[in-house]
């Protein structure tokens, strides 16, 4: 029985994992901390999981914890930290759960736009966003200035957000 | 800049903690004002979390073939090109008016008189100029070199005849090189660092391209050397981390094996578009055949196909041996700022010792330092320095670590993992012990952390004895193994007893263990007596190991809870 259930949670898991942690990342806005609660979050849907007739459910059930794992997020933050208030957080919170529901056709829709773009656009954003590259060591690894760096990754990213948007409408 | 743009800007700068207070408030108006913008918004932290490859355990290799373009240089080149062709910028002319005035001076020139010896002189030497200008554009330039990198050093080199042998602190030049016996280290202009065993045949493209036709080779790569490429007969590995071995076989098989980090192991057969690829992360083993076909596995699984050169590995034979005394280290080889230091007792156990005599340029570094991996390990340090990126103690299958600090100074120098007490791999244990009694530890990173029981069922240990120990961002008891094959969030258990000193944290995460104060003090940044309530309340914060009692202490002034037992144990 036991068995049974860690069979299934992490077959579950790992074909969620991915979607929970771009739905923590878009209400948490900040890396290291949407790691650190998907952390917390793996750990505490692995204590209170129990065998699910309804596996379609999984996704919901780990979006409800990890909601209140940020909203504990906010609480602790909330004395030094610039934090949007309570009516935006809730609607990016709305928003960004209908999100979720379409990621995969996101990702198709992102993938055919990332083709769209040239070599050294694909590979200035894979810097910044895959490898986590502040701007300023984009800057200094390529020598030129922070501005012109935003410049770029702004007219870029703008363009692949346009393309995304118009290859989901389709 | 459009709205668009400009949302986008303030997200880069919202992703990295760099949003000032001003950009904050535009940024919620914005969003507030406009749906449309909203959604953009979200979109753009979507975009960016699909990027993140933190959780990305499904679909990376389908990833890679968005990124399979061949980049033809270096990458500031390619941003070079950008800057070509945005719009042109017309430089304005100062109006006429503003020119400065100026006068001609009417001379009256003497009538010419040629004579017919001056018009031969004039022929002659023009068609000595003619013949000479011919000369230089119909004869081939000398070529100019220019070095790549450097010799760093040759271990009982021996190079092929008629090559010229390197030595030493000389350049390297593009062009082929080989080595029939020993081992060299060479330094790229990009920092990257190559070692090579022979027998080699490489070839030197540029600081940026290395051919490697046989033998293997070792690779260190820092993040100047970003987009290095070693090609093969069959394919070719373009790093994203930091440290591989890449062989070639006589068999015809290319191999790579990845410490840390990943690379892209491309085989050649395709077009460079639609080649074939996969990623090589830390652990594995990637191999392209001689038909082209690429296979991945775990390291443990394949054979190992290459020596790992670059660890230093602890030789100490006196129960105690100073780290900066050459015996002491296999081969006679110190670490340094791009070698890691294994202290792996064996087979006789001897404790390594950094004292007041390791400062200066004695000074005792390390890429990172494991204290007891895969068995047991101790360093003691009573003064001196020690300067290193991370410290692990007691890690993987059996890793039984002991450091003791007592003075001197330890620099953290880069934001990785900051110290691990206990870390496990592929659920066997490391244990790790830190006494802490005085000396410093500075972390140069405000996010670096100390981690104690990192994955199921590692133990880590910290004794507070004396001192102040200041952990800039999290101490963290018990966090999930962070292994991809894991299949369950498996935590490890961390023990903190404060027996004496300060124990300064920005903050405290308890998941597994327990924090235990006795005679010293537990200071933690904020108001934080109401979640500490909570460590109380499920016996994860005791005092005196469950006979005392705690008092909290708010320090409005200086933002922060103080910690401290009271009763008698």
């Amino acid at each position: 029985m036991k068995q049974d259930k860690e069979k299934q949670f992490f077959r579950l898991f790992m074909q969620h994992q991915r979607s929970i942690f771009c739905y923590i990342l878009m209400n948490v806005r900040n890396a290291d901390d949407a790691r650190d609660v998907m952390q917390e979050a793996a750990v505490i849907m692995w204590q209170k999981y129990t065998i699910q007739d309804q596996e379609e459910r999984f996704l919901y059930w780990s979006l409800a914890i990890a909601r209140n794992l940020i909203k504990q997020y906010y609480q602790k933050l909330k004395r030094d930290h610039l934090i949007f208030c309570d009516e935006l957080l809730s609607e990016i919170e709305d928003r960004s759960r209908s999100q979720i529901e379409s990621y995969e056709d996101y990702v198709a829709a992102l993938r055919k736009c990332l083709a769209r773009l040239n070599a050294r656009q694909r590979q200035l954003l894979s810097l910044k966003y895959e490898r986590g590259m502040k701007v300023k060591e984009i800057s200094r690894h390529v020598q030129r200035s922070t501005e012109a760096i935003y410049k770029i990754i702004a007219r870029t990213q703008a363009a692949l957000q346009r393309c995304i948007l118009k290859s989901m409408a389709e | 800049m459009d709205k668009y743009e400009q949302i986008i800007t303030l997200v880069i700068k919202e992703h990295e903690g760099m949003l000032t207070a001003e950009e904050f408030r535009i940024l919620q108006a914005y969003l507030r004002g406009d749906s449309q913008l909203l959604d953009f918004y979200i979109h753009c932290y979507l975009t960016i979390s699909v990027f993140n490859k933190s959780y990305d355990f499904s679909d990376r290799i389908a990833w890679s073939e968005a990124y399979l373009v061949n980049i033809d240089g270096p990458f500031w080149k390619e941003l070079a090109d950008l800057e070509k062709a945005a719009p042109s910028f017309e430089q304005p002319t100062p109006p006429d008016d503003d020119k400065p005035a100026v006068g001609k001076l009417a001379v009256e020139k003497p009538p010419h008189k040629i004579k017919k010896s001056s018009v031969l002189t004039v022929v002659l030497s023009s068609a000595a100029l003619l013949f000479f200008l011919m000369l230089i554009r119909f004869l081939p330039a000398p070529p100019v070199r220019t070095p790549i990198g450097r010799v760093l050093q040759l271990n009982n080199a021996v190079f092929p005849k008629p090559v010229k042998m390197l030595a030493e602190g000389q350049d390297v030049f593009a062009g082929p090189l080989s080595l029939t016996a020993g081992s060299g280290l060479i330094e790229l202009d990009t920092g990257t660092r190559v070692f090579l065993t022979a027998p080699i045949e490489i070839d030197l493209h540029d600081k940026s391209l290395v051919y490697l036709s046989q033998g293997k080779l070792l690779a260190q790569v820092p993040p100047t050397g970003l987009g290095f490429t070693i090609s093969t007969p069959q394919g070719s590995v373009v790093v994203y981390g930091t440290e591989f071995t890449l062989a070639v076989d006589p068999d015809g098989w290319t191999r790579v094996e990845v410490f840390k980090g990943r690379v892209d192991l491309r085989s050649k057969s395709g077009s460079p578009v639609n080649a074939i690829s996969q990623l090589v992360a830390a652990g594995q083993v990637g191999t392209v055949d001689a038909s082209g076909s690429i296979a991945v596995k775990d390291k443990r699984t394949s054979p190992a196909p290459v020596r790992r050169s670059l660890e230093r590995v602890w030789a100490g034979t006196q129960p105690r041996s100073l780290w900066n005394d050459p015996v002491n280290w296999e081969n006679e080889e110190m670490p340094d700022a791009y070698s890691p230091a294994f202290l792996q007792h064996r087979p006789v156990r001897s404790i390594c010792v950094i004292d007041d005599t390791h400062t200066g340029q004695h000074r005792a570094r390390a890429e990172y330092v494991n204290i007891g991996l895969w068995g047991y390990g101790c360093l003691e340090m009573t003064g001196g320095e020690l300067e290193t990126e991370e410290i692990w103690v007691g890690r993987r299958d059996g890793g039984d670590g002991v450091f003791t600090l007592s003075g001197g100074t330890v620099f953290i120098t880069q934001k990785r993992d900051g110290i691990i007490i206990g870390k496990s791999w592929e659920k066997k244990a490391g244990h790790g012990v830190m006494n802490f009694k005085g000396g410093t530890i500075l972390f140069e990173d405000s996010r670096d952390n100390m981690i104690l029981g990192w994955g199921y069922p590692a133990q880590g240990v910290l004794n507070m004895e004396g001192g102040r120990l200041s952990i800039p961002n999290q101490l963290i008891l018990g966090a999930v193994s962070d292994e991809i094959q894991s299949p369950e969030p498996l935590l490890g258990t961390g023990y903190v007893n404060i027996k004496a000193g300060v124990l300064r944290a920005g903050s405290l995460l308890i998941r597994q263990g327990r924090v235990d104060i006795q005679d010293g003090v537990l200071v933690l940044k904020g108001d934080v007596r109401q979640p500490l309530q909570e460590y109380v309340r499920t016996n994860r914060l005791t005092a005196n190991n469950g006979a005392g009692t705690l008092r909290f202490d708010y320090d409005s002034d200086a933002d922060e809870t103080r910690v401290r037992a009271e009763g008698l144990p």
